[in-house]
């Protein structure tokens, strides 16, 4: 019998369980009785950085770009019905997603769960690879890598990490190369199967008004014991430097984009929840709507409603980036370096500290309202080692020296790209 | 069991409420409605605009933003969309319940002040005019932010489609105005059109969430002073037309076109016939509407044409829009493939499955409509606009629709528009 705990928070009145499963595999049910929408994800720790891993024999494998994402869309197939038209069955709702780091099989629904977690439990553990499919799902994955080509924000981001980093795959685009694709076989989609998808290297969330016992039969049925593998990540080692300052493409854009990055000094690992908060606190009093510096670049009329700023971070990749439309990039970039040299030489203003942390607090409270942002999160949290009703507590822990030591560390000029996308159109 | 309420506040002003202690957050929104006109649109846009970004109060966008951060970061969106021939300016608030708060704050009633210090004291001159600095710099802002839909071309394609389906009616203007529009448009413009909304136009207020039973005395206390005249709610101008085929296509320097094709009755929707939204919302299921329907299965999946390729129903126009991604080379092929589908909807080859499949889809979709605050939000609108919208009504009614039903329902429809985005061609 699986051993049950439950994790609780009073404060949010809300708990949820942790069965560690005999098979290896991690299982967490949270609980939602007034809800009629259940939503369950199966996912591996296995996403676009793994570009390579070690077989049976000790031996270092290569895998083409964009395998693991190319594997989340033949994982569908099977010899008889698809899971596309066993879900039509069953009314859910299905998905799936490969990011960096994981790969993640989803459905939500309101009646006939069981089946359908049946369906989901099933088809992950059984795949089903051969030429004719392989081929086939290289026209379609073709067409997606082709139109991705054609966002100009999805280009500009890729630009800017392979301006930043000389060996992380963070730069290699998750759907790979029409070339790279063209490198994949059945034989290598099993061999990443048996290697990526090992049962301790994944974990099955379920939220919504379900069963503990429903689902673990569920599991008990599908989930056979075996060898697990004590999955390792292997990533190249990446030195501190950047590649390039400063890297340029041309796309039919309505006017120039930008997107800066500064690479921060990082292990090969997850970041801390406490780091990722810091900076998140930081980049929120730098460069939010209620920032100064945001204030003067919209009076100077060097940006406009597309700026944004995102803390980008990963298994050994750190980079907190900002974006946005501009006339004039070259003035911007100088806007915004020489106010981050102002606040790295007086400190964040205590009175903004404390207000951004108040929404920062605010917008996690939102996050655990919605039963799909809790899924996603418990999962991501169970690879990352976090826990979920932590994120309160450390971000109540954080104090304006903890902001100050960080952006001191890491907004340094020599750890500055900028990817600029000009339009093409222009004569 | 909870209640939705409808209060009446001022002369065609109504507070809809449903609390709730389900969520950790609430929602609070206004909706005003106004006809949706060439002369006004842009005038319209810019005023939300206005109205959202700035108040007496708080004298700078700095400052408004500020105060979001400190009521816990609530976040505030605002859009204009159109619905027939109305145009609707919206603003809608998100904030977390006042039990997450510290000091067990009354969050929800400042938000409420918030919301009426926006909508009921703008930021006006001592003439009653917004001031140029502000008008100039939202202008630049709004500029920009139409000019960009050029970077998503999917969106872009849709767009241009969907105003060449509707050239000549109400529904074929942009609900986010034109940029040619901007330079003319006077402080006096936008005096005249923000009397007109707060005097003239019908004005829905939705709260979903924690129990407040201040705001009906709150909003009618702020409404009381306003000498309403609201004019007779606009009437549709379409009543039934010859459906001619018009077409259209721009070259840019792309990898993959985009294509979207409408279908369109000479009919008019009958917004109290629930049992026709029911046929139509079928009808569009089985078509393109999902993983199972004819166009992912067929079109996608079998032939690997596109990447995506799905239809959406414009239902109180009679109309349905395909979007699709496919490689240019591809695009008759992809076109001939899609009026395939549609003609064998129109003849009624539709398999036992695909109308079990979409039934069940629509049933799960409608059970869910309890399970955030938007989607309770939502059927709100629904239940404005007809009285007798009952999700158990149309679960019912979803049960005894027949194939014959599709058939006769897409008979009526005619192939009228298709619009292309494609790559330059080759020289």
């Amino acid at each position: 019998m699986s051993e049950i705990i439950t994790i609780e928070n009073s404060k949010l009145k809300e708990k949820y369980h942790v069965i560690k499963h005999e098979s290896g595999l991690t299982v967490y049910v949270w609980q939602k009785p007034d809800y009629t929408s259940k939503y369950a994800i199966f996912g591996t720790n296995y996403g676009s950085i793994d570009t390579a891993f070690e077989n049976k024999d000790g031996e270092k494998v290569e895998i083409p770009n964009g395998t693991a994402h190319f594997l989340e869309h033949k994982l569908f197939e099977s010899e008889e019905l698809d899971a596309f038209e066993r879900y039509a069955q069953t009314g859910a709702s299905a998905n799936a997603y490969t990011s960096f780091d994981k790969t993640c099989y989803l459905f939500s629904c309101t009646d006939n769960f069981n089946e359908s977690l049946d369906i989901l439990l099933d088809f992950v553990r059984h795949p089903y690879f051969t030429k004719k499919t392989v081929e086939k799902e290289q026209g379609i994955i073709g067409q997606e890598i082709k139109m991705y080509k054609d966002i100009p924000s999805w280009e500009i981001l890729f630009n800017l990490l392979s301006a930043m980093f000389h060996n992380h795959p963070v730069k290699i685009d998750i759907a790979g190369t029409v070339d790279s694709i063209s490198q994949i076989d059945d034989k290598m989609l099993y061999a990443c199967y048996e290697n990526y998808y090992s049962l301790d290297n994944m974990a099955l969330v379920v939220v919504g008004d379900v069963d503990v016992s429903d689902v673990m039969k569920l599991v008990d049925k599908n989930i056979e014991k075996t060898e697990n593998k004590k999955f390792k990540r292997i990533i190249p080692k990446e030195p501190e430097s950047i590649v390039q300052k400063y890297i340029e493409e041309k796309l039919p854009v309505s006017r120039p984009m930008f997107a800066m990055g500064y690479k921060e000094n990082v292990k090969p690992t997850t970041i801390t929840l406490k780091d990722e908060y810091v900076m998140e606190l930081l980049m929120d009093i730098l460069f939010s709507k209620s920032s100064d510096l945001y204030e003067k670049l919209i009076e100077n009329k060097l940006i406009n409603s597309t700026f944004s700023y995102e803390y980008f971070s990963g298994f050994g990749y750190s980079v907190p980036m900002l974006s946005g439309e501009s006339d004039d990039i070259e003035k911007a970039t100088q806007m915004i370096k020489s106010e981050i040299q102002k606040y790295k030489e007086n400190g964040v203003d205590i009175e903004e500290f404390d207000r951004q942390k108040k929404r920062l607090y605010g917008n996690i409270i939102k996050g655990y309202n919605d039963i799909e942002n809790v899924a996603n999160e418990l999962i991501a949290c169970h690879f990352e080692d976090k826990k979920i009703f932590d994120y309160p507590e450390v971000l109540k822990n954080i104090t304006p020296e903890d902001v100050n030591i960080r952006l001191r560390e890491v907004f340094k000029d020599d750890k500055l790209c900028v990817s600029i996308i000009k339009n093409s159109e222009e004569v | 069991m909870n209640q939705i309420k409808n209060i009446e506040i001022a002369k065609s002003v109504n507070l809809n409420t449903y609390f709730t202690d389900k969520f950790k957050t609430s929602i609070f929104s206004v909706f005003i409605h106004t006809p949706l006109k060439r002369e006004t649109a842009t005038i319209n846009r810019l005023l939300l605009k206005l109205i959202s970004g700035y108040s007496k109060k708080f004298s700078s966008a700095k400052e408004i933003e500020r105060k979001k951060a400190d009521l816990y970061g609530l976040s505030l969106s605002e859009s204009c969309l159109k619905d027939g021939d109305i145009q609707i300016l919206s603003m809608n608030l998100d904030f977390i319940s006042n039990k997450f708060t510290i000091d067990d704050e009354n969050l929800s009633a400042s938000v409420c002040d918030f919301l009426m210090e926006l909508l009921l004291n703008p930021k006006f001159d001592e003439n009653g005019y917004f001031f140029e600095e502000d008008i100039n710099r939202e202008k630049r802002l709004l500029r920009d932010e139409l000019e960009s839909i050029l970077n998503d071309k999917r969106k872009y394609a849709l767009k241009k489609g969907v105003s060449l389906l509707f050239d000549g009616e109400a529904y074929g203007l942009s609900a986010n105005g034109y940029v040619e529009d901007l330079e003319k448009i006077t402080r006096e413009d936008l005096k005249r059109a923000y009397e007109d909304l707060i005097y003239n136009s019908a004005i829905e207020f939705i709260y979903v969430g924690e129990e407040n039973q201040n705001i009906e005395k709150k909003l009618k206390y702020a409404f009381e002073k306003i000498e309403r005249v609201p004019e007779i709610s606009a009437q549709s101008n379409f009543f039934g037309k010859k459906i001619t085929f018009v077409s259209g296509e721009e070259h840019f320097d792309l990898t993959q076109s985009k294509v979207v094709m409408g279908f369109r009755a000479d009919t008019v929707f009958d917004e109290f016939n629930s049992r026709e939204y029911v046929v139509l919302s079928l009808m569009n299921s089985i078509f393109g509407g999902g993983t199972y329907s004819k166009l992912f299965m067929n079109v996608r999946e079998k032939q690997s044409l596109c990447y995506y390729c799905s239809s959406q129903l414009i239902v109180n126009r009679f109309a349905l829009i395909v979007q699709s991604g496919v490689e240019d080379e591809n695009i008759e092929l992809a076109e001939k493939s899609i009026l395939r589908e549609f003609q064998d909807l129109s003849e009624g080859k539709i398999s036992d499955d695909e109308l079990k499949f979409s039934k069940i889809a629509f049933e799960n979709m409608l059970k869910a409509f309890y399970d955030t605050p938007e989607l309770i939000e939502s059927l709100i609108i629904m239940q404005i606009k007809n009285k007798n919208f009952d999700l158990n009504d149309l679960i019912n009614l979803s049960k005894e629709i027949t194939k014959d039903d599709i058939k006769r329902a897409a008979e009526k429809f005619t192939y009228s528009m298709k619009y292309a985005i494609r790559p330059q061609s080759r020289k």
